[in-house]
């Protein structure tokens, strides 16, 4: 490992013989917060495994970009019937997996197959509810059929869960995945790093940019920030602790990358309980709290206040957030009329991720007790959060950042199947009408109506939308800015020469 | 005795070091700068100024305010944990050492088995697994110092009893608790008070480590541990936060452990003192 | 004696036995199942369920625990949860970082400590003395993170000659020995600081021994006593506190990888208990048990070949 100094020397160098050095870096580095337990992207919810695999490793049908729009992936193109309720894929043709065998409609067949119905093996089995059967035509052709019209198909086919593996190989995917992308696991260290090769099978060798690609883990901020400067990490694309961005943002060497997410981040008031049953606690708790100065505080100023459960760089976004502005005196007076003059105690269930739970819930908690409510804080693995919290509805207050995207249809959820506990029955009206929808702008105007209902409401209480931050060597070029998707997609970058 | 102490230089130090933290945390209770769970009250990471004595976090805390309410943490941890050490303990201990016997026997192998789990790997495991939490923190210390005073009031009590007035006192049919209390108890206290001032520190030091951890005690409530837990993270934007908590835990267990060693001088110089971490 | 350590093997048995039955029922009573924490928010009750006989979760306690104790008598140590490769891999790749960090660790510590203390000794009630002995104050009380913190700040930070984390063995003996200066020196500072002390007292107490004032008396020069007969003798004490100490700088380990980021025994398991990987944490804690029982049992055995007086079990 080489230390700042030495890295310092090497920039030296570098400026000297620059167009010699750069040609000869074959290798990238890049940093990850978290590790994944496996790497087969399509049994498991954990999204560590998508960002090492997704693209680099495994293709889908379809792709996703950087900005969230549907591109041809292991299909090079697609119709779909005018009920909306077929799709034919017609496959790229000549395409190798790592172990050489060939690519066709069997392994769509196969693969699709795996992850829908009943016996569905997939770790989010609800993002292919929709479809009913795959079928092939022949062995370039594919045609699957859905249940009823569904929007987002061809984008959730293009996401981790839904790519394409090799039947062959299946049993050890998990260990030694083999797909059709431009790179192949070599060497996997447990609690340390994964590094990939190039697969010597793939269909484009002049289109791969690296000899060998290392993730390497590090949770803790400090150390993060250490490997990056030391120069031992080239590429963090989600670094997760924006304190730590403090360190390259004046320093040339270095890019932060500050994109977006779908993470909206939002405080869930158990709905089952009370005073949380009560729209005037929901109220007092929205206006106690000052957005700007949760992500100033939590975030470092990072993170874009929201008024609702919608992504702000989506085009339907409507801003929301002058509807229960921060005013603590206004919260006060609500809690009164409620019946709390005094306020009330409860508890705050805190996830494990560091900034905008940790940090974040313990803002709120400040922002809550200026206004009489007296918020003990309770922080949990993420065992216990999925068991307490999500499972079994067990919580006052709770926060997460809901990272799927165009997810707002889970307040529809209804209070048996999610631990929002909320139930509107023209806010279901509203997604129901959604999910048959296929004219963009009838969709745009859905979306709408949605986002004010729970706004109104206070479905959740909004917080702000999660900001994509990273940091890069300067010359790291095509690194994703914005995380559409659970991916880091590195198959487009390169060191500038 | 009070001259000697007055002329036993570290036992002094060692006072006045756990005096000002107990001042501290007295004078916490009733006043302090700022709240100090009261986030911007100056901007975050201020340096240290006639405003903020030691700065402020990055939250725009106070930390000469959550300093000295730490010392309030720190104190409450000690006293529990080995509160629940003495008060379990001395009892098992001194039965060990009147009836022998399988009695003795058990309870040395629990204290054998609960030492073959190193002190903070046993904590861990207990605040991780069953919920962090002051609550559960101190228990978990609290264990370790069960097993702790269970050994050091037995091994005491059985030189005790090995001398001639308790068995004096069994042949006047005197009962047995009785002899404890009045015998026995009175000549081991000198070594469950150098004890208890040691144990007292080592609290302190496996609390702050647990905070350190995340298993400890939780926010609002300043605890030296996680202050420098948070300050960790900040070291790139502001180093000196992560010296202030660090130097109060490493003063207040040197003064425990001067004013453990002092009155062990003071009080029975042959006295060992158990040592584990 | 030989009846003494088949006594003290038998307890050492004994005690890592009841450790696993007391890690085992920990286990069961902790809330968080590991099934649901691997398929993550989304996943189907059937799948949950699924995976649960997978690992084995739905068979009796009772059974579980007999088939892990019979696993590990075979050195078998179970998948891990997490990874789904073997614990017994997993565990051998960190602890080839925690136990070259324990044995650095003591070596510092012991180089540091012995001089120390045989200054100390030489000086008593000098100011060498008393300086030895402050030290020795300051490093017992100085918690070993944050002066692990310091040496970040200091080393890593300010003068950015050092990293935190770990490259790996693979890259080559002088990058991981060095990775582990600044944890072992961490680690280090405490234990040196109790066998300073140690090893002045003892040295005081071997000075007094008539041999030694006769070898004063023949004219052999203080240093050549020293070395001669002190320290050979003093050195019997000391090595039994040595070996205690490996004991502790193992579990001190666990928070000093945590400081340092260092991918070792400590870290895997504080990760472990974080993911619920039930069978990495107890395979872990028991193999933290039976080292520091074993270590005690050899520091006993050293012991009692050195000391050969009656012992109590």
């Amino acid at each position: 490992m080489g230390t700042v100094r030495n890295a310092l020397l090497a920039s030296a160098v570098t400026l000297a013989l620059a167009p010699a050095l750069a040609q000869a870096k074959t290798d990238l580095i890049v940093g990850m917060n978290l590790e994944p337990p496996t790497l087969d992207p399509t049994t498991t919810a954990a999204a560590a495994v998508d960002e090492v695999t997704y693209a680099n490793i495994f293709e889908g049908l379809t792709r996703i970009n950087e900005n969230g729009e549907i591109l041809p992936g292991l299909a090079e193109s697609w119709d779909v019937s005018d009920d909306g309720l077929t799709i034919t894929f017609n496959l790229r043709q000549g395409i190798e997996f790592a172990d050489g065998s060939p690519f066709n409609a069997d392994d769509v067949v196969f693969s699709i197959g795996r992850i829908i119905g009943p016996d569905s093996v997939s770790g989010k089995p609800q993002l292919f509810s929709s479809i009913a059967d795959v079928q092939k035509i022949d062995d370039n052709t594919v045609e699957i059929t859905l249940s009823e019209s569904d929007g987002l198909v061809l984008f959730n086919l293009g996401q981790g869960d839904g790519v394409i593996v090799n039947e062959a190989t299946i049993d050890e995917i998990g260990t030694n995945p083999i797909g059709t992308g431009p790179y192949m696991v070599d060497e996997r260290v447990e609690g340390d790093h994964i590094t990939l090769v190039r697969n010597p099978n793939y269909r484009d060798p002049d289109a791969v940019h690296f000899d060998t690609v290392e993730f390497r883990f590090i949770t803790d901020s400090a150390a993060m920030t250490a490997a990056m400067l030391a120069g031992d990490v080239d590429v963090f694309p989600n670094i997760g602790a924006p304190e730590a961005l403090a360190a390259f943002e004046n320093d040339d060497r270095f890019e932060v990358i500050v994109g977006t997410t779908e993470g909206e981040t939002v405080m869930a008031a158990n709905w089952r309980r009370e005073p949380f049953n009560d729209p005037l606690v929901r109220q007092a708790i929205m206006h106690a709290i000052d957005r700007q100065g949760l992500v100033d505080a939590a975030m470092f100023g990072y993170g874009t206040p929201i008024g609702t459960h919608f992504a702000p760089h989506n085009p339907a976004y409507v801003d929301l957030t002058g509807l229960y502005p921060y005013d603590p005196d206004r919260a006060r007076e609500l809690l009164a009329e409620a019946g709390y003059p005094d306020g009330f105690s409860t508890t705050f269930v805190l996830p494990p991720p560091a900034a905008y739970a940790r940090r974040g819930g313990e803002v709120i908690q400040a922002y809550l007790a200026e206004v009489g409510i007296d918020a003990e804080l309770v922080p949990v693995e993420w065992a216990q959060w999925l068991e307490g919290p999500f499972r079994g509805y067990d919580y006052d207050l709770t926060i997460v950042s809901h990272t799927e995207p165009l997810d707002i249809g889970i307040y529809a959820l209804g209070p048996d199947d999610y631990y929002f506990g909320y139930d509107n029955a023209s806010f279901n009206a509203v997604i129901d009408e959604l999910r048959g929808e296929a004219d963009p702008s009838a969709r745009a105007a859905d979306y709408e109506e949605a986002q004010q209902i729970i706004a109104e409401d206070l479905a959740s209480i909004f917080l702000f939308q999660l900001p994509q931050l990273g940091v890069r060597n300067a010359n790291v070029q095509g690194v994703w800015a914005n995380r559409p998707i659970q991916a880091n997609d590195i198959t487009g970058a390169y060191w500038q020469e | 005795m009070l001259r000697r102490a007055l002329q036993h230089r570290s036992f002094l130090l060692g006072v006045i070091l756990v005096g000002l933290m107990v001042a501290a945390a007295l004078i916490s209770l009733a006043w302090t700068p700022y709240a100090p769970e009261r986030m911007r009250v100056g901007p975050p990471f201020a340096g240290p100024s006639w405003a903020h004595w030691l700065g402020t976090d990055s939250f725009g805390r106070d930390t000469f305010s959550r300093i000295i309410v730490g010392a309030q943490n720190s104190i409450m941890v000690g006293v529990v944990a080995v509160g629940i050490g003495l008060v379990i303990g001395v009892p098992l201990g001194v039965a060990a050492a009147a009836y022998r016997g399988w009695w003795d026997e058990v309870l040395g192998r629990m204290v054998d088995l609960t030492f073959a789990f190193p002190a903070i790997l046993t904590a861990v495991m207990i605040t991780a697994l069953m919920g962090p939490g002051a609550v559960n923190s101190i228990l978990a210390i609290g264990i370790f110092n069960v097993a702790v005073f269970a050994r050091v009031s037995r091994g005491a009590a059985l030189q005790v009893y090995g001398r001639e007035f308790p068995r004096a006192a069994l042949a006047l049919g005197r009962g047995r608790s009785d002899i404890a209390i009045r015998h026995i108890l009175p000549n081991i206290a000198s070594a469950l008070i150098v004890q208890a001032t040691i144990q007292f520190a080592i609290a302190i030091l496996a609390e702050a480590a647990l905070s350190y951890l995340g298993f400890g005690t939780q926010p609002p409530h300043p605890s030296w541990g996680k202050m420098l837990l948070d300050a960790q993270s900040m070291m790139w934007i502001d180093w000196t936060q992560a010296i202030y908590p660090g130097v109060a835990i490493a003063l207040a267990v040197l003064g425990l452990n001067l004013l453990g060693d002092g009155l062990r001088d003071l009080l029975d110089p042959r006295l060992r003192v158990f040592r584990v971490g | 004696m030989l009846s003494f350590l088949a006594r003290r093997f038998l307890t050492l048995v004994g005690t890592a036995f009841a450790a696993s039955l007391v890690v085992f029922l920990v286990l069961e009573v902790v809330p968080g199942d590991p099934a649901l924490l691997q398929l993550g928010i989304e996943a189907s009750p059937e799948a949950v369920e699924r995976l649960r006989a997978e690992m084995g979760l739905n068979r009796s306690a009772v059974v579980r625990y007999v088939d892990w104790i019979s696993g590990l008598l075979t050195l078998d140590f179970g998948r891990s949860f997490t990874y789904s490769t073997p614990v017994g891999e997993l565990i051998a790749q960190r602890i080839a970082v925690t136990l070259p960090l324990a044995l650095m660790a003591l070596v510092v510590s012991t180089l540091i400590a012995i001089p120390l203390g045989m200054f100390a000794a030489a000086n008593r009630n000098r100011a060498g003395d008393y300086g030895v002995m402050t030290f020795s104050q300051i490093g017992v009380a100085v918690p070993n993170f944050w002066f692990g913190i310091l040496l970040i700040l200091l080393f890593a930070v300010h003068w950015q000659v050092f990293d935190t984390g770990f490259p790996g063995w693979d890259e080559g003996l002088f990058a991981g020995l060095k990775a582990l200066v600044l944890p072992a020196a961490a680690l280090a500072l405490g234990e040196a600081a109790i066998l300073a002390r140690i090893t002045r007292s003892a040295v005081l107490e071997t000075m007094r021994e008539d041999y030694v004032r006769t070898a004063r008396a023949k004219g052999l020069s203080r240093w050549q006593v020293m070395t001669r007969h002190v320290l050979r003798n003093a050195l019997i004490p000391i090595s039994t506190i040595v070996g205690l100490q490996f004991a502790l700088l193992l579990a001190g380990s666990i928070i000093i990888e945590e400081v340092f980021q260092l991918p070792g025994l400590g870290k895997l398991l504080i990760q472990a208990i974080g993911q619920r990987d039930f069978q990495v944490i107890k395979n872990a804690v028991v193999l933290f048990a039976v080292l520091v029982v074993f270590v005690n049992f050899l520091v006993d055995a050293l012991y009692a070949a050195i000391d050969p007086r009656p012992k109590q079990a």
